[in-house]
């Protein structure tokens, strides 16, 4: 809202202010002023009103509040009008069949005006305020709705077939022609002004065109009214019409103001456009809003602020802003809200309004004391920071991606199928349109920029939610995931050592260092093929009996869809299915007191048989086996086709005594025993 | 004897001297004092003497075994430091040139916002709890005193994805959720990822909260006051100004703006702080007693107060990052500066 102080300077003396103190000022008692502006020697502020001060959307608003806390004097415009014409009960009559919608109609008549423009100072006056200059009377329903914030309409009088009005709500499918041309659809729970025939004007909206003042207008039909604000938020927000009269009415307006702001307006019109005005103003009040008090404590106030506000200053303040206090019978405080403060209707209101202008600053600044409350580690908080440590601890970056996405990019990767995912109604685009079901588009297209931006060795993790579409539940079910991207070379390039591009065993090694460093101990990997991931690089990450999600390398179609060069892998985690692991207490294990026995075992494996098989069969077989290690793979010159040789380093070890090169030996046989007669594998 | 002594002496002096490595000298030693070696076979040819020659003569075959061990030990340490020397020569390397580095991540600067700011609240006695993204309308708004219709709705402009389930707009559900379901007293935070419909260089349709709440009796306004004077202190540091302004939020009554001076002009008035010195970082106040009524809380009982921080905009003003929409970019050249 602009307000210019050489306005406000006409209902409150400010001579003795300077703008920039007086802007502070009016900060610092809640309207907040958001910009400071030299316009023809005015000063123009840019308030911002915040939606429960519908009052202050007007200079007399705004100038009450200024002499509120300077406790001046306000002056109010002057609202005289001389009368001269035709008794208005003889020229119209307002009929309001929908009191709901608009509690109040005030109306008054002139005969013979002159459309013209308006004085300079007005029409200047307006201008500097944002509000385009039409003719002396469209400028004098302006000047008044700037001024008092009471939204006025004009009725070109003889354009009113049966020169009446009608406050109706809408028939379904009723058409009306607004004042910007536009042709509005209208339903039942519209609010109309009607004449005669049919509908003239969207109360509380916009004018019509068929009623509109021209240049040879001479009778005019003023309007001021009291709308209900629900009815005029829902049309408003249907037709997607927004304008300074709906703004006002749908944040609530002074049932009690509108006979003032006719008068005024008036009084305006007759003097910048001549003609007399009618005897009289209609004046239809199906609604009347009765004393509005609300009782206050005075100790509440203490109890609420936290500070000691002498029953005077109380008493001074409410006073200042119209609120009027009193005194009951039995002692008890209440104050009587006037018509234009639409926002006060409880105790914490009237409390608020003191401590504005009590200031905000004069309260003491104390901690809380209250009961002790514990502390509970979040520990879902906790293991999410773990776990960014580790994957930043292996290069990893953390991205934050849009959690609604393009739809087309979960096709990409062969995600769709199933229900559909959650949409937006409203998206800001396509690109963003609905909620995703997986982490991995978002990274793989922080991927792609980054490429695009020639930084192609990148390792990037995200934590957040996907949103599963069910039919069983309400909307979705939200999971939290970890994903990860790796792709590039997989050191750093440098002068020193050869560069390596990175390759599965990678991004495996991540998760498994992941798992590790979270002390999850049950750890294994089961082949799988997922539409996204290359066949035979792919496969879930096994969480005991539980998957808990897919690793692997990307498709070359992704990768080259996403404009990856080289390799590129990925995985993406349950993070439920990792915390009920690491939920388990870890115990300790004594240190052995034994040495170990190293034997090391070259095999020869035929094909599909996997590391894993080997090494199950292993631990099966082995009864002092203590770890295994594989510490080479060959499938060179002199291993059959298929083939390959797996070389594993094999630890003994017993906690009672140091084993015997016999004993080992036993194990040994029986590890390879089982390996031929199970798993077809002889040793090399 | 003592002649042989002399000359066996003079021989493995010079050889000594002469010898350029260890290696050398070892041959020399075993030479000379070897099983074999000449000064041992001396030693052991005593016993062919006569009981008159031999004091004398094993006395000179001794010192010469001592003098010849002597200068062997001399000139092995003197060997060795020069060898020493020149290892530490041959293995002298630029130093200036680059470490091999370990690749280190980075951490999100909004993370690491978020959990400095979760950390001061936490020191204050507050607990985290979380709460859904997908939210019904009742918890986003009715609850909260947002009722349909209401102009206040407008102050967060809301992603529908149906009738009554929206994005949540806020991290306030979660303080609702919250007291239905527990009495207090409660200090409570909840940081999370929040949804409007809005986008330009200091909005993103996506962003993130965090929201707090705390609820016993006698909670006051000057509570409020002392626990984000404390959070400004520890997170802008100690001599921040902050400001307490009345400000309207459907949920809180009073309901304040809290501003600090401004971080880039300080206080003086810059295109950061449209020249008003000062900048919003929260909006604040003590609960709605419709908040209270929708959960059921005795209003005259309990008291308490609501908060909510934007994580992007905080982070923007500490790191001096100008837009916003650099944060959910993800270029590598800006996660790394982190």
């Amino acid at each position: 809202m602009k307000i210019s102080l050489e306005w406000i300077s006409e209902f409150v003396d400010i001579s003795d202010k300077e703008p920039g103190l007086l802007a502070d000022d009016l900060t610092m008692i809640g309207l907040e002023i958001e910009g400071i502006e030299e316009v023809d020697g005015d000063t123009i502020l840019e308030i911002s009103v915040t939606p429960n001060r519908p009052d202050c959307l007007s200079h007399v608003g705004v100038a009450r509040e200024i002499a509120a806390l300077y406790a001046r004097d306000l002056v109010f415009p002057d609202t005289g009008v001389a009368e001269s014409g035709s008794p208005v009960e003889a020229m119209t009559s307002i009929e309001v069949e929908d009191p709901e919608g608009c509690p109040r109609y005030s109306g008054r008549v002139l005969e013979g005006v002159t459309i013209g423009p308006s004085p300079e100072k007005v029409s200047r006056r307006l201008e500097s305020l944002g509000v385009r200059s039409i003719n002396n009377v469209v400028d004098a329903t302006n000047y008044v709705l700037m001024e008092l914030g009471q939204p006025l309409h004009a009725f070109d009088y003889h354009r009113l077939a049966e020169n009446r009005i009608v406050i109706r709500k809408a028939l379904s499918g009723e058409v009306l022609v607004t004042l910007d041309g536009q042709e509005r659809k209208l339903d039942p729970e519209d609010l109309l002004i009607c004449d005669g025939l049919g509908s003239i004007a969207l109360a509380g909206i916009m004018g019509g065109e068929n009623s509109e003042v021209q240049e040879d207008t001479t009778d005019l039909l003023l309007e001021s009214a009291c709308f209900d604000p629900v009815t005029i938020r829902k049309t408003s927000k249907k037709l997607g019409l927004s304008t300074e009269a709906s703004y006002r009415f749908e944040r609530g307006t002074d049932p009690e103001g509108t006979l003032l702001a006719v008068n005024r307006l008036a009084r305006l019109i007759n003097k910048w456009a001549g003609g007399s005005v009618c005897a009289g103003a209609v004046d239809v009040h199906p609604r009347v809003e009765g004393e509005r008090t609300v009782p206050f404590r005075m100790g509440r106030i203490r109890e609420l602020l936290g500070v000691e506000i002498s029953e005077d200053n109380v008493v001074s303040i409410l006073n200042r802003l119209a609120l009027e206090p009193g005194k009951g019978k039995k002692n008890e405080w209440s104050v009587t809200v006037p018509g234009f403060r639409r926002d006060i209707d409880r105790e914490e209101d009237v409390i608020e309004e003191v401590a504005r202008h009590f200031g905000y600053q004069r309260i003491p600044v104390t901690m809380p004391a209250g009961k002790t409350v514990p502390v509970a580690i979040n520990y879902r908080e906790k293991l999410l920071g773990q776990t960014r440590s580790i994957l930043e601890g292996m290069g990893y970056s953390e991205a934050i991606t849009y959690s609604f996405i393009d739809k087309a990019h979960l096709s990409d990767l062969g995600l769709t199928g199933g229900p559909d995912p959650v949409k937006l109604m409203n998206p800001l685009s396509e690109e963003m349109e609905v909620m995703r079901t997986s982490l991995l588009p978002g990274l793989l297209s922080t991927v792609q920029f980054n490429a695009n931006r020639r930084m192609e060795d990148v390792r990037l993790y995200e934590i957040g939610s996907v949103f599963i579409p069910c039919t069983s539940c309400e909307i979705s079910l939200e999971r939290a995931r970890i994903c990860g991207v790796m792709t590039g070379l997989r050191g750093t390039k440098t002068w020193y050592r050869g560069m390596e591009e990175s390759d599965f065993f990678d991004i495996k090694g991540a998760v498994e260092g992941l798992l590790e460093g979270l002390g999850i101990r049950d750890v294994s990997f089961q082949e799988v093929e997922m539409p996204y991931l290359q066949p035979g690089q792919s496969g879930w990450v096994m969480v005991g009996e539980r998957s808990a999600g897919p690793l692997g390398t990307l498709h070359p179609k992704i990768r080259e869809k996403y404009g990856i060069k080289g390799w590129a892998g990925c995985f993406e985690l349950e993070l439920d299915v990792l915390e009920e692991e690491t939920r388990a207490v870890r115990s300790y294990t004594s240190i052995p007191r034994y040495p170990e026995v190293l034997r090391d075992l070259a095999l020869l494996v035929p094909p599909g048989v996997s590391s894993r098989d080997i090494e199950t069969a292993i631990r099966e077989s082995g009864k002092n086996l203590s770890a295994i290690q594989l510490f080479d793979l060959y499938d060179g010159k002199g291993i059959p086709e298929g083939h390959r040789s797996l070389a594993y380093s094999l630890a003994f070890r017993s906690n009672e005594r140091t084993l015997t090169d016999e004993e080992v030996d036993v194990d040994l046989s029986n590890i390879v025993k089982t390996l031929k007669t199970k798993l077809g594998v002889k040793v090399r | 004897m003592k002649n042989k002594v002399d000359k066996l002496l003079k021989e493995a002096t010079r050889a000594i001297t002469a010898a350029a490595s260890s290696r050398e000298l070892d041959d020399i030693r075993v030479r000379y004092l070897g099983k074999k070696g000449d000064i041992t076979v001396l030693l052991k040819s005593l016993g062919q003497l006569s009981p008159e020659e031999r004091p004398s003569a094993g006395q000179a075959v001794n010192t010469g075994r001592k003098i010849v061990e002597k200068e062997l030990l001399e000139r092995k340490n003197d060997i060795e430091s020069a060898e020493r020397e020149m290892k530490l020569q041959e293995e002298q390397i630029d130093i200036t040139l680059p470490g091999v580095s370990f690749r280190r991540g980075h951490r999100h600067p909004v993370t690491r916002v978020m959990d400095e700011v979760i950390q001061i609240f936490t020191g204050m006695g507050f607990s985290v709890r979380e709460g859904p993204e997908v939210e019904s309308d009742y918890y986003n708004f009715e609850a909260l005193n947002l009722p349909k219709n209401h102009p206040a709705r407008d102050m967060q402009d809301t992603f529908y994805i149906g009738e009554d389930t929206v994005l949540r707009t806020h991290t306030s559900p979660v303080q609702i959720r919250t007291m239905e379901s527990e009495t207090p007293p409660l200090r409570i935070i909840s940081p999370g990822k929040v949804y409007r419909v809005d986008y330009d260089v200091s909005h993103s349709p996506m962003f993130h909260q965090v929201e707090g709440f705390m609820v016993d009796e006698n909670v006051a306004f000057s509570d409020l006051k002392g626990t984000f004077v404390h959070f400004v202190n520890q997170f802008f540091g100690e001599d921040t100004p902050v400001r307490f302004r009345p400000s309207f939020f459907p949920f809180t009554e009073p309901s304040a703006e809290v501003d600090i001076g401004c971080v880039m002009c300080s206080g003086k008035g810059c295109r950061l702080c449209s020249s008003t010195g000062w900048i919003e970082i929260l909006g604040s106040g003590m609960i709605h007693p419709e908040v209270f009524r929708h959960v059921k809380y005795d209003k005259e009982k309990f008291s308490g107060f609501a908060f909510g921080i934007g994580i992007e905009r905080v982070a923007m003003l500490r790191y001096g990052i100008d837009d916003i929409r650099l944060f959910f970019e993800n270029d590598m050249r800006f996660l790394e500066q982190f």
